[in-house]
C-alpha cells in the first residue's frame, strides 16, 4: 500500500521530545516542566534545551544570554529593527510585528543565515587545520575569498571593529570558559585576512565560542532565532505610539526612478 | 516633478525602475501620478486586470493575449490548495483560535512558502529547469533529452556538494519530480491537461526529465510543484518571482478557509484531545535540573 506510513500517521502525533498530559503534566526532553524546570531553570537554558535536547550549564545559558543582550540596538536604521517600526508606524499588532522583524532578520548579509554559513565556514576551517595545519587553513580562506568573495564571519561594513567582541569577551573570562579549537582558528583566520583589511565581527567570534561549546551549526542556527529580540521591540513601540506615517516618510521626489519613461498603455 | 527639498546623496535614495510617483504641485508626500515601468496606472487598471498586473510588475512589461491566459490558467488551478494542506491548515488554525485576520493570511502564507512542495520548492525546480543549478562552464547540449539526463546528473551532483550548505537542505529527487502520498502526483496530470494548450519549452523538458525518471528502479514523476514551475518559466519569470506567484495564487483559499473558522466556537475545530492521539515515547520525565552529566 503506497500510502500506508500515511495512513500510520493518521489522527496521531507522535512525539519523543515533549507534551502535555491535560490539565496535568508537561515534559520537555525528559524534564518535567512544572516541577524541575520551572523551578530549577532559567528561561535560557530552557529554551537551548528546547533546541538541542540538552540542558546547558548555567555559566553556558548566561554567556548566551550576554550574545542576546549586546547585539540587541533599538536603532531603526538596522534593517530588521526598521521592519519592526514600519509595522509599528502601520499600527500592526506588536506579535505580528516583533514577528515579521525576527523573520527578517534571517538574512545573509547580517542575519540568521549568515550566522549559519559562518558556523559552517568555522567548522570547516577547524577540521582543515587539524589535518594539514596553517598551509592548509590559509588555502581555504583564499579560495573562500576568490570562489564567494566573502568569509561569512569575518568584515564588517562601516567599522574596523567589532564593539561587541570585548564586554562578550570578558563575560567569558567572567563565566571561566575558556578560549577553545575553534576560537584559535578564527584568530588565525582573521591574523590571515588583516591584508585585507576583514576584521573578525561578531558573528565570527560568537560562531567560534558556540562551536566551541559543541552546537552545531543547526544548533546554532536556530537557538540565535530571537537574538535580535530587544531591538526589536523598542523600535516597534516607539513608532507605534506615533502618528501613522511619521516614521521616516519618504516623499515622491525621494525615490531615485530608474525605469521607463512614460509611454503609452495600448488599449 | 516640483521639487521641495535640497537633492540627497544617491547613495541614501531607494532605487527602483518597477514605479514612479509624481508629487501633488502642494504635498511633497502625495503622489499625483504613477507609472508602472513607465506605464499610467490609472489606464492600466482601468484596462488590464490583475493578472496582467502581476505578470507586468514581475517581467516590465505586459503579457500577451495568451501568456494572460495561461497565468490566470494557472493560478485559478492553484487558488485553493483544500483544508488538509499545511498552509490552509495553519490559517484555520488561526482562525479557530479567533487570531487577527492579517495574521491568519500571513501565518498561511509562511507555511506555504516550505521547501516542500512549496515556495521553496518551485523556486528550486524552477532554477533546476533554467539549468541555473548546473556549473556555469557546463555544456549545454541542443538535444532536449540529452539536456534532460544533463539537468538530472548536474541535479545529483549539485545536491551532494551542496548537502549542508543550506539550512532547509535541497530534496534528494530533482526538485518538481517525485511522488504524491506514494503515488504518481494526480494534480500534476490535471493541471498538465488545463495548461498544454500554451505550453512551452520548459513544459516540453520537464516531461522529457519525466520520461527519464519513470524509468528508473525507484519511478519518480512530475509533481504539483513541478509543472507550476515548468509554466512559470514557460511564462518567462524568474524563480524568485515564481516562488512568490505560487504563494499570491493559494491565498485565495488560504484566505477563505482560515476566515470561515473565525466566528465558529473553538471546540468546532478539532483539538485531538483525547489521550489517545498523542504517543509521547521520549525519555521517561525524571531528570533532575543539576543532574546533567
Amino acid at each position: 500500500m503506497s500510502w500506508g506510513k500515511f495512513a500510520e500517521q493518521r489522527d496521531r502525533i507522535t512525539s519523543r521530545y515533549g507534551g502535555w498530559t491535560i490539565g496535568g503534566e508537561s515534559t520537555m526532553h525528559g524534564y518535567n516542566i512544572h516541577q524541575q524546570l520551572g523551578v530549577h531553570a532559567t528561561w535560557m537554558q530552557t529554551m537551548l534545551l528546547s533546541v538541542t535536547g540538552k540542558l546547558p550549564p548555567s555559566s553556558h545559558a548566561n554567556f548566551i544570554e550576554k550574545i542576546f543582550i549586546l547585539t540587541g540596538y533599538p536603532d531603526a536604521r538596522l534593517w530588521c529593527n526598521r521592519v519592526a517600526a514600519l509595522a509599528g508606524d502601520a499600527k500592526c499588532t506588536a506579535t505580528s510585528s516583533y514577528s515579521a522583524g525576527i523573520s527578517s532578520a534571517e538574512a545573509t548579509l547580517y542575519g540568521r543565515q549568515a550566522d549559519y554559513k559562518a558556523a559552517l565556514l568555522l567548522s570547516e576551517a577547524k577540521r582543515l587545520y587539524d589535518h594539514g595545519g596553517d598551509e592548509a587553513l590559509s588555502r581555504f580562506i583564499e579560495n573562500q575569498l576568490k570562489v564567494k568573495r566573502a568569509v561569512y564571519g569575518f568584515g564588517r561594513p562601516l567599522l574596523k571593529a567589532d564593539e561587541r567582541i570585548a564586554p562578550l569577551s570578558k563575560e567569558a573570562i567572567k563565566l571561566g570558559l575558556t578560549e577553545g579549537s575553534h576560537l584559535a582558528v578564527a584568530y588565525k583566520v582573521e591574523h590571515q585576512l588583516k591584508k585585507y583589511k576583514m576584521i573578525m565581527n561578531y558573528g565570527g567570534y560568537v560562531m567560534a565560542r558556540l562551536l566551541d561549546m559543541n552546537f552545531s551549526p543547526t544548533e546554532i542556527y536556530r537557538l540565535l532565532a530571537l537574538a535580535f529580540f530587544t531591538g526589536i521591540v523598542p523600535c516597534y513601540i516607539e513608532a507605534f505610539e506615533k502618528e501613522p506615517g511619521t516614521f521616516l516618510p519618504i516623499a515622491c521626489e525621494d525615490i531615485l526612478y530608474e525605469g521607463l519613461e512614460e509611454r503609452d498603455v495600448p488599449v | 516633478m516640483t521639487t521641495f527639498f535640497p537633492p540627497r546623496p544617491k547613495r541614501e535614495s531607494i532605487r527602483t525602475a518597477i514605479c514612479q510617483e509624481t508629487s501633488s504641485e502642494s504635498n511633497p508626500f502625495v503622489a499625483e501620478k504613477k507609472l508602472w515601468h513607465g506605464y499610467d496606472s490609472d489606464v492600466l487598471s482601468a484596462n488590464y486586470g490583475w493578472t496582467e498586473m502581476l505578470f507586468l510588475m514581475s517581467q516590465g512589461e505586459l503579457p500577451t493575449v495568451d501568456q494572460n491566459h495561461l497565468l490566470n490558467r494557472l493560478m485559478a488551478s492553484l487558488a485553493n490548495p483544500g483544508p488538509r494542506d499545511a498552509a490552509v491548515r495553519a490559517a484555520m488554525n488561526c482562525g479557530a483560535g479567533k487570531t487577527p485576520v492579517p495574521t491568519i493570511l500571513t501565518t498561511g502564507l509562511t507555511v506555504r512558502g516550505g521547501m516542500a512542495e512549496g515556495a521553496m520548492h518551485i523556486e528550486a525546480s524552477m532554477k533546476l529547469l533554467k539549468g541555473q543549478l548546473l556549473p556555469v562552464d557546463e555544456q549545454r547540449t541542443v538535444e532536449q533529452t540529452d539536456y534532460a539526463r544533463l539537468l538530472i546528473s548536474g541535479y545529483r551532483k549539485f545536491q551532494q556538494e551542496h548537502a549542508d550548505d543550506e539550512i532547509v537542505s535541497w530534496p534528494e529527487l530533482p526538485p518538481g519530480f517525485g511522488l504524491y502520498y506514494g503515488e504518481r502526483d494526480l494534480r500534476a496530470k490535471k493541471l498538465l491537461a488545463a495548461t498544454q494548450e500554451y505550453s512551452g519549452n520548459f513544459s516540453h523538458l520537464a516531461l522529457a526529465l519525466e520520461d527519464i525518471l519513470a524509468d528508473q528502479e525507484k519511478p519518480a514523476y512530475l509533481t504539483l510543484p513541478g509543472v507550476t514551475a515548468a509554466v512559470l518559466c514557460d511564462l518567462g519569470f524568474s524563480p524568485e518571482h515564481g516562488a512568490g506567484i505560487f504563494m499570491i495564487a493559494g491565498s485565495a483559499g488560504i484566505l477563505a478557509h482560515g476566515v470561515e473558522q473565525l466566528p465558529r466556537n473553538w471546540n468546532e475545530y478539532p483539538f485531538w484531545a483525547d489521550p489517545s492521539y498523542y504517543n509521547y515515547d521520549g525519555p521517561e520525565p525524571t531528570k533532575k535540573v543539576g543532574e546533567e552529566n
